[in-house]
């Protein structure tokens, strides 16, 4: 017996050793991809650096932190995040995609089959593509598609990215880009439903909407909660699409607080400030998402 | 028992020795890569008899070969006096943007071993890379009468604080371009040469009312908005402002000016034309260089303040060529404000040949840099095909060069112009922190084009911009500043007077009205 325990216990070992070895080249990867340079943000936001200069920092403190929140830019910049956070993602992609979801489930298959696939299809698209399609389809000068068909019915074209209207262009794009995930993930947590329980509420006599709002969607909690986490971090680093559309015009508009760290590390090449601001978007996507975990409690 | 242990022990033996087998694949592979990519890099080290002069240059708009062909073509001569030489060209062959070239430099030069001697950059970058001592100050090997022999517009952009660093090798310039056809069809004269801004507007506002019959007509572009980025600043705004004889940065004391009558004077022409006159659209003048050029071409634009680049990027060749081109594009200079002396201004920028601060034989690069940048080259490194086509030679006399004819075999005359307009030449401040003003500069235009603020409130949000990012010590605003004549009008040259072809029937009425409206 004695032998055989320290035969399990080596067995035991070199399972450990296996799995220990196995996983050195992922944690290598998440290392020096992810935790090394997320660290160095936070490193970075405290200094100096300027691609002006990129060899010769100091550590400055809290100096850039407080430049940032006495800056009127971004005062701006973040309430135009939260308005483009608020109708693209929770209105437009979690909301509106569970409802497709639901509509698609209540459809024939191959009704809901290809309606998936169409909406998937934009959300497979590269977004330099996607951006593109969008600017060819909503420009003013030279005239995009939709204007070209306003013109040609006898109507007066529309500045769609002027000051006033940028920023619903990009949020109806993005709600473009995202919605085929949410759709995708409610569908398939609809469809994992029993079946009885819709029937029941179908003998109880209740309409699609109360069957919707009251029935179903409290049981996609799990779901809504994944939902909501990635579409939060997607949208709070949304960036292609709109640098595409707008490059954060025109005058700010649009300038979300990626396109804001952007133009700061690549257009004034401050970027000391710029990993300031990329620590306020990882901040908010952390706090969000223990919010949502802490709001939409789950039970075992 | 002890034989159930041994066989459940094997697979666990196997397993252990795969991942230890995996481990050591990915440590030899990384190792592997590692010295096959650091064996990879041009070597520097060569026989104490023989030495090697590195070459980098941008090949996204050309290629390898065109740049080895030029590069030995140029300096053959050169190369046979010193025969212990190898020149080498090392790309960086992988940068496919202007952007990516400067990222590759950067690498390259930050370490000595990869650093190539000489290196092409664009002339807007001197400050940046001589403020991080990247490349060598040239005063010790350049004489005076070398560097008279270039455009002050050219050679100043690569003088930091009195100290040259770089031989420039190409130049461009900013003018403006007009459509003869519809300017005939609203039945202004041409050729037409603007003397004022308010010649500008007034033309532009003329094309306005004569030509409603088109559909999405713009009479004027000049470019403007954050989205427009440099071209804004450079091609737009600043074309305009030197001819007020103000500038962005005050040489002096070091400072950026923070507001002055200058900067007032442009945004005031810029809210005229949005704003006011609504002869330009921000929709176009947001858009790239291509758009804008298609739209003139086309007759949906009148006036286009431009650079000389068009020709050569979109107009000579290709599917957007224009046959006979000056029978319908007109050229113009870009008039100061009143006309005041210099009359002219244009916007310079280009590039230029610079060297390696960590260089050991300076005295023998440059004299390769000498070689490489004469009249001669420089015209053949602009030449059609070639490795720089489409711009202009720096040296001043490269106009008296037979080679000169053929930079533009199409329309041989567009070069005269192109070179008389270097005459009148300004440059962006040669200063690191200029990328920063610049973009704070097309947040104001932004302000006063887009978002309909006054003149005063944008300048106002320029001179905040400005302190955040460098200190109110670094800034100076011009107290008071009046928009308007800074200087007696009536005791200036105005160039209407020496220019009688240029004066138009309502320039006078509207020079009066445009000056009056602004007191």
């Amino acid at each position: 017996m004695f032998k055989a325990g320290t035969l399990v216990q080596r067995k035991e070992r070199n399972n450990s050793l296996f799995y220990i070895m196995a996983l050195i080249p992922a944690f290598a990867y998440l290392g020096i991809f992810f935790i090394y340079p997320l660290v160095l943000s936070v490193y970075y936001s405290f200094t100096n650096i300027s691609l002006l200069n990129i060899d010769h920092y100091r550590y400055i403190g809290f100096y850039n932190y407080g430049r940032l929140f006495s800056s009127s830019v971004f005062e701006q910049s973040v309430i135009i995040t939260v308005v483009f956070f608020i109708f693209s993602a929770i209105l437009g992609q979690m909301v509106l995609g569970a409802i497709v979801a639901y509509v698609i489930n209540g459809t024939k298959k191959i009704f809901g089959t290809v309606i998936t696939l169409v909406i998937l299809m934009a959300w497979a698209t590269p977004q330099v593509v996607s951006g593109i399609t969008w600017y060819s389809t909503l420009s003013y000068f030279p005239v995009g598609l939709v204007n070209y068909i306003i013109t040609g019915l006898g109507g007066k074209p529309i500045h769609f990215l002027s000051y006033h209207n940028a920023l619903y262009m990009i949020i109806l794009s993005n709600i473009w880009i995202g919605l085929g995930f949410s759709v995708l993930l409610f569908s398939s947590a609809i469809k994992n439903i029993n079946p009885s329980v819709i029937k029941a509420t179908i003998v109880d006599g209740a309409g699609p909407f109360s069957r919707f709002f009251r029935v179903i969607f409290p049981m996609l909690k799990q779901t809504i909660l994944t939902d909501l986490i990635l579409i939060t971090l997607w949208t709070l680093g949304a960036f292609t699409v709109v640098y595409v559309l707008t490059h954060g015009g025109p005058a700010d508009a649009t300038n979300i607080l990626t396109i804001y760290q952007y133009h700061t590390a690549f257009s004034v090449f401050d970027v000391g400030l710029a990993n300031t601001i990329g620590v306020m978007i990882i901040l908010a996507g952390i706090v969000m998402s223990l919010v949502y975990i802490r709001v939409i409690k789950i039970e075992d | 028992m002890e034989s159930s242990g041994n066989n459940s022990s094997a697979p666990g033996g196997k397993k252990a020795i795969i991942a230890v087998a995996v481990v050591i694949v990915l440590i030899v592979a990384g190792l592997g890569t590692y010295f096959v990519l650091t064996q990879n890099h041009p070597s520097t080290s060569k026989p104490s008899s023989s030495v090697t002069i590195t070459v980098a240059a941008p090949v996204y708009s050309s290629s390898t070969s065109i740049w080895e062909n030029f590069i030995n073509n140029a300096t053959s001569s050169w190369q046979a006096a010193h025969p212990n030489v190898t020149i080498k060209f090392v790309g960086p062959s992988d940068a496919s943007s202007e952007s990516q070239y400067y990222d590759k430099l950067d690498l390259m030069t930050s370490s000595p071993s990869t650093a190539p001697d000489v290196m092409l950059e664009d002339m807007f970058y001197t400050a940046t890379y001589a403020h991080e001592k990247v490349i060598a100050p040239l005063n010790s090997y350049m004489n005076s009468t070398e560097k008279a022999s270039f455009f002050k517009s050219a050679i100043g952009q690569m003088e930091i604080n009195g100290t040259v660093y770089g031989l420039p090798t190409q130049v461009s310039d900013t003018l403006i371009y007009y459509n003869m056809s519809l300017f005939k069809e609203a039945g202004i004269k041409t050729p037409w040469q603007p003397t004022s801004w308010a010649d500008i507007l007034q033309t532009a506002m003329y094309l306005k009312d004569n030509l409603t019959g088109i559909s999405g007509f713009v009479p004027m572009n000049i470019y403007t908005d954050t989205r427009a980025g440099e071209a804004a600043s450079f091609t737009g705004f600043e074309g305009l402002l030197y001819g007020t004889g103000w500038g962005l940065y005050n040489f002096t004391s070091g400072q950026w000016y923070g507001n002055n009558p200058g900067l007032n004077a442009t945004l005031q022409f810029y809210k005229d034309a949005f704003i006011t006159d609504k002869v330009a659209t921000v929709d176009l003048s947001t858009t790239p260089y291509i758009t804008v050029g298609q739209y003139l071409q086309e007759g949906k634009l009148g006036i286009a303040i431009d650079g000389n680049w068009m020709y050569g990027y979109q107009w000579a060749s290709g599917s957007h060529k224009i046959y006979n081109f000056t029978k319908y594009i007109g050229l113009a200079y870009i008039p100061t404000e009143f006309g005041q002396a210099p009359y002219y201004n244009s916007m310079v920028g280009g590039w230029g040949w610079a060297m390696y601060s960590g260089v050991t034989d300076k005295s023998l690069v440059y004299s390769f840099m000498q070689a490489m940048d004469n009249t001669t080259n420089q015209i053949n490194i602009n030449l059609p095909g070639q490795a720089l086509a489409g711009g202009l030679p720096a040296k001043t006399d490269a106009s008296s060069n037979p080679l000169f004819q053929k930079l533009m075999p199409g329309a041989p005359q567009l070069d005269t112009f192109y070179a008389n307009v270097l005459k009148y030449g300004s440059y962006r401040p040669p200063v690191s922190t200029y990328p920063t003003v610049s973009t704070a500069l097309q947040a104001a235009m932004s302000d006063v084009v887009v978002k309909g603020d006054t003149v005063s409130q944008a300048l106002s949000a320029y001179d905040s911009a400005l302190i955040t990012d460098f200190g109110s010590s670094m800034v100076q605003v011009v107290s008071h500043p009046t928009i308007g004549p800074y200087i007696a009008i009536q005791n200036v040259h105005l160039a209407q007077n020496i220019n009688n072809v240029a004066t138009s029937p309502y320039h006078i009425f509207y020079s009066n009205l445009y000056i009056t409206s602004k007191n």
